[in-house]
């Protein structure tokens, strides 16, 4: 879990060092042999001192972030403030990389040990992603010696939400009436007719307006199914491919996710080619339903196709799960749904209900 | 630590060197190189006071005319000398920031146990018939047994570092003991 990596410059300066001194040594001049000398034995003490304690602040180090889940919408940037506590009483300057997924983005950061710091994340994709840890590397301050340290930490859960529709968040929008009239469609079945109000029925399903209007109670009509259409939607890897930063399912969930502000609760066909699955979907499942879709897209897919924000050397050091929750696809495979099985969904379906086909290619 | 600017660094820096370079004008064979040295001290001084950000380009150049000036200086002057240079050194890179104090602190106590494992070498009858196999040679068998020495007790020193950062390791990082 920790890696030290020399660089060129700590090669070149010993073998200047070391010239000095055997000019010295060959050409019997005492100044050029205790010059390379001395500055041979203070260079290395100096190396070797710096990279005793920087192991030792690297292996007594912990990250800890001040909680332990984080809720943005996509878009928007939320901050945590995390710590990396050593028990070397060291406030060394030190640069962390957080290891996450894809869904969120965290820049690189300069920090201090054992002083806390705030980390920016920033919501890119729908889903659901975790940070598992970070990579601290010290660095020494004349750039001979870094030293990298995987620190793994149970730390942050991160839930990127889809956009809320202006109404669901509480403000009156542009279509004012009409948004409430299309929620109650939704939820209490299609207008079909008005008629005499028949006692038996619901009051609520009384019309005041044509009431008052016509001096008799009327009541209105509806179908049995409401606005609410059910959704089919393409599950392939191809829809993890992000085209310009973005990604297609983003939109697919977005729209999932606005119908669900006004039905409450959506019926989604996910489909990918040999598998088809209903699921009912609430508003706060949206980013689960993602990475269930990612995580069967990555686990039948190649291990070459496998993306991580993670150095290949550290890989081995975290369990399969645990990768699991960073990965990401890195090229389309071949699994998008045939035309045929869309056709045997929809007769599934029946055509009483409306269909929204979401990122379905009419010849794919 | 208290950094210090690289304008203020360079300058205490400079003035060690003038001095330095004032007193070799007295001998002979290095007067010259002395005087040359003066100069571009001086010019560097200049400069550095106008663009401080070349402070480090102005004090690499210096160093190195003060290495070729300490190959003519009389052997009389080479221990002074040399300790002179490499205070300098150390000083400028710690007064910019660039050496670690608690490394350097550190590092003190490393040259002081090598130096203590360099005197028990010394002693060792093996490098007594060494020491008269490099005078047959004819290189100056004191230097090339103080490098010798040296080297060797460095190399014992950081061998047993990373043995025990090795230890360390392992026993930090143990499934028990991760975070």
């Amino acid at each position: 879990m920790i890696r030290v990596i020399p660089s060129n410059k700590l090669l070149i300066t010993y073998l200047v060092l070391s010239g000095i001194t055997y000019i010295g040594l060959l050409t019997n001049n005492l100044f050029g042999t205790y010059f390379g000398l001395m500055l041979f034995i203070v260079f290395t003490s100096y190396i070797l001192s710096w990279y005793l304690l920087a192991m030792l602040v690297a292996l007594y180090s912990r990250l800890v972030f001040s909680q332990s889940s984080v809720e943005l919408t996509v878009d928007s940037s939320t901050s945590i403030n995390a710590i990396i506590s050593s028990s070397m009483p060291m406030r060394w300057e030190a640069r962390l990389n957080l290891i996450h997924s894809p869904h969120i983005q965290s820049s690189a950061l300069n920090i201090r040990v054992n002083y806390e710091f705030t980390v920016k994340l920033t919501g890119r994709w729908i889903g659901s992603a975790k940070i598992i840890g970070g990579i601290m590397e010290l660095r020494d301050p004349l750039g001979f010696l870094s030293i990298q340290r995987l620190l793994l930490c149970d730390c942050v859960d991160v839930v990127v939400r889809p956009r809320q529709l202006i109404s669901a968040s509480g403000k009156i929008g542009v279509g004012g009436y009409a948004e409430h009239g299309l929620s109650m469609e939704g939820r209490l079945g299609d207008f079909r007719s008005l008629s005499t109000y028949d006692y038996e029925k619901p009051a609520s399903s009384i019309h005041w307006l044509t009431s008052a209007r016509v001096s008799e109670l009327m009541m209105i009509n509806r179908s049995d199914y409401g606005s609410c259409p059910i959704f089919v939607v393409n599950a392939s890897s191809r829809m993890l491919i992000p085209q310009n930063g973005k990604r297609p399912i983003d939109d697919a969930l977005q729209v999932i996710s606005d119908s669900t502000s006004y039905c409450g609760e959506v019926r989604v066909i996910l489909m990918r080619r040999g598998h088809v699955e209903e699921r009912v979907m609430s508003r706060g499942g949206i980013p689960y339903l993602e990475r269930e879709i990612r995580i069967n897209v990555i686990s039948v897919s190649n291990e070459d196709n496998v993306l991580m924000d993670l150095p290949g050397y550290f890989r081995k050091y975290l369990s399969k799960d645990e990768l699991l929750g960073i990965a990401y696809i890195k090229a389309p495979m071949d699994d998008e749904p045939l035309i045929e099985d869309l056709n045997k969904v929809i007769n599934a379906i029946g055509g009483k209900n409306r269909i929204i086909l979401l990122n379905l290619k009419a010849g794919g | 630590m208290v950094r210090l600017n690289y304008y203020i660094s360079y300058m205490i820096v400079s003035i060690v060197w003038l001095i330095l370079e004032l007193v070799l004008t007295r001998y002979s064979q290095c007067s010259g190189m002395a005087f040359l040295g003066i100069i571009i001290n001086i010019i560097s001084m200049v400069i550095a006071s106008y663009r401080s950000t070349y402070s480090n380009y102005l004090f690499i150049i210096n160093m190195a005319l003060l290495t070729i000036t300490g190959f003519l200086v009389p052997s009389t002057l080479i221990v002074p000398y040399t300790v002179t240079l490499m205070i300098s050194i150390a000083l400028y890179l710690l007064l910019i920031g660039i050496l670690e104090p608690y490394s350097l602190l550190l590092s003190l106590l490393i040259i002081y146990l090598s130096y203590i494992m360099e005197r028990i070498l010394m002693k060792l009858s093996v490098f007594n018939g060494l020491r008269s196999l490099v005078e047959e040679v004819g290189i100056s068998a004191v230097s090339f047994m103080a490098l010798l020495t040296w080297y060797l007790s460095l190399f014992i020193i950081s061998i047993i570092i990373v043995l025990l950062i090795m230890f360390l390791s392992k026993k930090a990082l143990t499934p028990s003991n991760t975070y």
